[in-house]
C-alpha cells in the first residue's frame, strides 16, 4: 500500500459476537431503565423498584436527576452568616463565602463553596449536617482564653423584584437581603474543638 | 414492522463499526474537564473538604448521608491523614492528564472513573450537576473505545506498525458506548424539560427573568436589551424549545447540526451569564458524539487546504522502503503531522522518481524549495512546522542551543532500533540496520 492508500484505509475492524453484543445491550437496557426508574415521578411503582436498583444505583454513581432551575427557579436571593457568642459575652458575625463579592476569578476557583454553602447547607434535606457546620465554625474560631460557646445561623433573604416593566430592576441593582431568619443554634462543646475525622 | 427490523436497527445503531473520533475528542475534552475539575475548583479548597479538619468529617457523611446505602469509596482505604487523600487527588488529576493524552487510555479511563466516584462519595456536599455528568461520562468512556484515535497510545502502537499495511486511518469499531453517551445526553435535556413543563414560570414565560437574577451565580453582564419582558419571554421559551430539539430532533440527520448549533447558543449564553463551571462545557463537549465522522474528516480537509493556501502543498519527505525504521518513523511524523504538511515518498520506488535527491546514511529527507535538506535541518524544519515539535524548536534554531538539539537528534536517531524496533508484519522492509546508500 502507497501513502496515498494508506491515508484512506485502517487496521482491519473488530467483530463482536452474538454474545458480546447481547452483553452489551442487555447492560445499556438496564443502566437506562435504572436511570429512568429513579428520574420518574414518586409513586408506588417507583418505590417498589428502588428497592432493589437504589443500591446499585448509588455504589455505580448513576444516581442523577437534571433539574436545574426546574420545576420552578426561585424567586428570592439569600446568603447566610453565623453568629458566635463567646464565653465573655463578646458575639462575632462570620458570613459564609458569598459569591457576588468576590472577583470573575475567585468566584469560578470557589463555585463549589457556594454549592456546599448555599445550595446544601441552609435547607432541610441537608440539615442533619447542620451540627458540622457548626463545629466547623466553632474549631475556626477557637481560642483558649475566650472560647466560642454558642453558634446561629442566620438566613438573609429578599424576594427578587417582581418583573413589571414599569418598575423594572436591571439584574446589577438587586436589593440587598434584609429579611433575617435564625434557623439553627449550636451550644459548642469542649471536644468539638478539637475533633478531627 | 417486524421483529427482525426492530432488532437490525438496534444492531446498525449499537455495533455497525464506524471510526471512534468523535469519541476520541470527547475524551480529550472530558480529561481537560477533569484537569480544570482537580486543579482549579477541588485544590482550591482541598482542605474544607477534605482536610483533618473537614467541614463535615467522612464518619458524619457515612453515617447521615450514606445511611445503610452502599457507596462506592476507596479513599476509605487511604490511611487517615489529609497528605493521603492530597496525593489521591493528585493521583486524578494524573490520570486525567494521561487520559487526556491517551496515554495508557482504558487505565487511565478506569482510574479516573473510580477515583471521581470516591471523591464524590466521600464528600457529597460540593457535588453539583456537572459533577454527576462528568462521572458519567467517564463511567461511559472507560468502557468505550476513545483510546483508538488521537491518542499516544495510537502513536505508540505505530511504533510496532508498518503502515503500509495497517494503513493510517484509526481502527472502526462498535460505537456503543458512543451511542450511550448520546443517549445519556438526550435523557438530561428529556428530564429537564419534561420537568420545566410542568413549572409556571417556564410556561408564562418568565423563568429566564428570575435565572439570570441568583445574584450568587452571576457572572458576565448581559446587554441592555435582555432588559425587557418580550426577550425574557423569547428566551425561556427558546430554551425549552432548544431542551426539546436536544433530545426529540436531534437524531435526525437533516437537523443534527442547526440543533446542535442551537444548543450551543443556549451553552454559551448561560455560559456567559451564569458561573456554573464545567456544566456548560461538559454539555458542549458532548455534541462532538453527535458529528458524524465523515464529516470531521471533510472539516479537517477544508481546514488542510486553507493551510495548504497559505503554506503552500505538502512538502515531499522521502522514506527508505527498505527499511521499517526509516517507513515507521516517517509513518510517526505523517500521524503527528495534523495539518498535511507532510506528503511520504518512498525514494526506492521506481515509479516516483525525486528530482535533485542523493540519499545519504540520514534517516529523514526534505523537500523545502526545491532542494533536500536532511537529518537534524530537516528535523529543525519540522519542528517549525508540525504543531507537537514546536516546544522543542529553539533547540534548533537558536544558535546557543544548536548543540542540545543536535545531540538529542543523534541520540534518537542512534537509537532508533530501541525506539522503532519490535516484530511487525512488513511488506518488503528489513529489520536490519538503516542501509548504507
Amino acid at each position: 500500500m502507497n501513502f496515498a492508500e494508506a491515508e484512506l484505509k485502517g487496521p482491519e475492524q473488530e467483530s463482536l459476537t452474538l454474545k458480546h453484543r447481547t452483553s452489551l445491550f442487555l447492560l445499556i437496557a438496564a443502566y437506562f431503565f435504572t436511570v429512568l426508574v429513579w428520574v420518574s415521578p414518586e409513586g408506588r411503582f417507583k418505590d417498589r423498584m428502588l428497592r432493589y436498583l437504589r443500591p446499585v444505583a448509588q455504589a455505580t454513581g448513576i444516581a442523577q436527576s437534571w433539574e436545574l432551575f426546574c420545576p420552578e427557579p426561585r424567586e428570592i436571593n439569600f446568603h447566610e452568616t453565623a453568629i458566635i457568642n463567646f464565653q465573655d459575652g463578646t458575639a462575632k458575625i462570620y458570613e459564609f463565602p458569598r459569591m457576588q463579592k468576590m472577583d470573575y476569578g475567585e468566584r469560578f476557583r470557589h463555585e463549589k463553596l457556594r454549592k456546599m454553602f448555599y445550595d446544601c447547607m441552609p435547607w432541610p434535606s441537608f440539615a442533619q449536617f447542620l451540627p458540622d457546620f457548626a463545629k466547623f465554625i466553632a474549631r475556626a474560631n477557637a481560642n483558649p482564653n475566650n472560647e466560642p460557646v454558642l453558634i446561629t445561623f442566620v438566613h438573609h433573604t429578599r424576594p427578587m423584584p417582581a418583573p413589571d416593566p414599569t418598575h423594572w430592576v436591571k439584574r446589577d441593582d438587586l436589593p440587598e437581603h434584609i429579611i433575617q431568619t435564625p434557623y439553627f443554634i449550636y451550644k459548642v462543646q469542649p471536644e468539638d474543638l478539637h475533633e478531627t475525622r | 414492522m417486524k421483529l427482525a427490523d426492530l432488532t437490525s436497527a438496534v444492531n446498525r445503531f449499537l455495533f455497525e463499526p464506524v471510526s471512534p473520533t468523535p469519541i476520541a475528542l470527547f475524551r480529550i475534552c472530558i480529561g481537560l474537564i477533569v484537569l480544570q475539575d482537580v486543579f482549579v475548583h477541588l485544590l482550591a479548597d482541598f482542605k474544607v473538604y477534605y482536610g483533618d479538619y473537614a467541614v463535615v468529617p467522612i464518619q458524619s457523611m457515612v453515617t447521615k448521608y450514606w445511611a445503610k446505602e452502599c457507596y462506592f469509596d476507596l479513599m476509605l482505604l487511604l490511611p487517615n491523614d489529609e497528605n493521603w487523600r492530597l496525593a489521591f487527588l493528585f493521583l486524578i488529576g494524573l490520570a486525567a492528564l494521561f487520559m487526556t493524552l491517551g496515554l495508557f487510555s482504558r487505565v487511565s479511563m478506569i482510574t479516573v472513573f473510580l477515583c471521581l466516584l470516591s471523591i464524590d462519595s466521600h464528600f457529597e456536599l460540593n457535588q453539583n450537576d456537572g459533577d454527576v455528568y462528568l462521572r458519567l461520562a467517564c463511567m461511559i468512556l472507560s468502557m468505550s473505545n476513545a483510546g483508538d484515535a488521537f491518542s499516544f497510545d495510537n502513536l505508540l502502537r505505530a511504533c510496532r506498525e508498518d503502515w503500509r499495511i495497517t494503513g493510517f486511518r484509526p481502527r472502526l469499531s462498535s460505537p456503543w458506548a458512543q451511542r450511550w453517551m448520546q443517549m445519556q445526553t438526550a435523557l438530561c435535556y428529556w428530564h429537564t424539560f419534561v420537568a420545566k413543563m410542568s413549572g409556571r414560570r417556564w410556561i408564562d414565560g418568565m423563568a429566564v427573568y428570575y435565572t439570570t437574577r441568583y445574584d450568587d451565580i452571576i457572572r458576565f453582564p448581559v446587554p441592555y436589551f435582555f432588559d425587557s419582558i418580550l426577550t425574557v419571554k423569547l428566551l425561556t421559551w427558546g430554551t425549552l424549545v432548544t431542551e426539546f430539539s436536544l433530545w426529540a430532533l436531534i437524531w435526525f440527520r437533516e437537523l443534527r447540526y442547526w440543533v446542535i448549533l442551537a444548543g450551543l447558543f443556549l451553552h454559551l449564553g448561560i455560559e456567559w451569564a451564569m458561573n456554573l463551571p464545567m456544566f456548560e462545557w461538559l454539555f458542549i463537549a458532548s455534541f462532538l458524539n453527535f458529528v458524524y465522522p465523515e464529516d470531521l474528516s471533510k472539516t479537517m480537509d477544508k481546514l488542510k487546504a486553507k493551510v495548504y493556501e497559505r503554506y503552500g502543498p505538502p512538502r515531499l519527505f522521502a522514506y527508505d522502503g527498505n527499511s521499517i525504521y526509516s517507513v515507521r518513523a516517517a509513518g510517526i511524523l505523517h500521524r503527528l503531522d495534523m495539518f498535511g504538511f507532510l506528503k511520504l515518498v518512498d525514494w526506492r520506488q521506481p515509479e516516483s522518481p525525486l528530482a535533485n535527491f542523493t540519499p545519504s546514511t540520514q534517516t529523514l529527507y526534505l523537500e523545502e524549495s526545491g532542494n533536500w535538506i536532511s537529518g537534524p535541518q530537516a528535523f529543525s524544519f519540522l519542528t517549525r512546522r508540525l504543531p507537537w515539535f514546536m516546544p522543542v524548536s529553539p533547540l534548533f534554531t537558536v544558535p546557543a542551543l544548536a548543540g542540545i538539539g543536535n545531540f538529542l537528534y543523534h541520540l534518537v536517531e542512534a537509537n532508533q532500533k530501541l525506539l522503532l524496533g519490535g516484530s511487525c508484519q512488513t511488506s518488503n522492509a528489513s529489520e536490519e540496520a538503516v542501509p548504507k546508500c
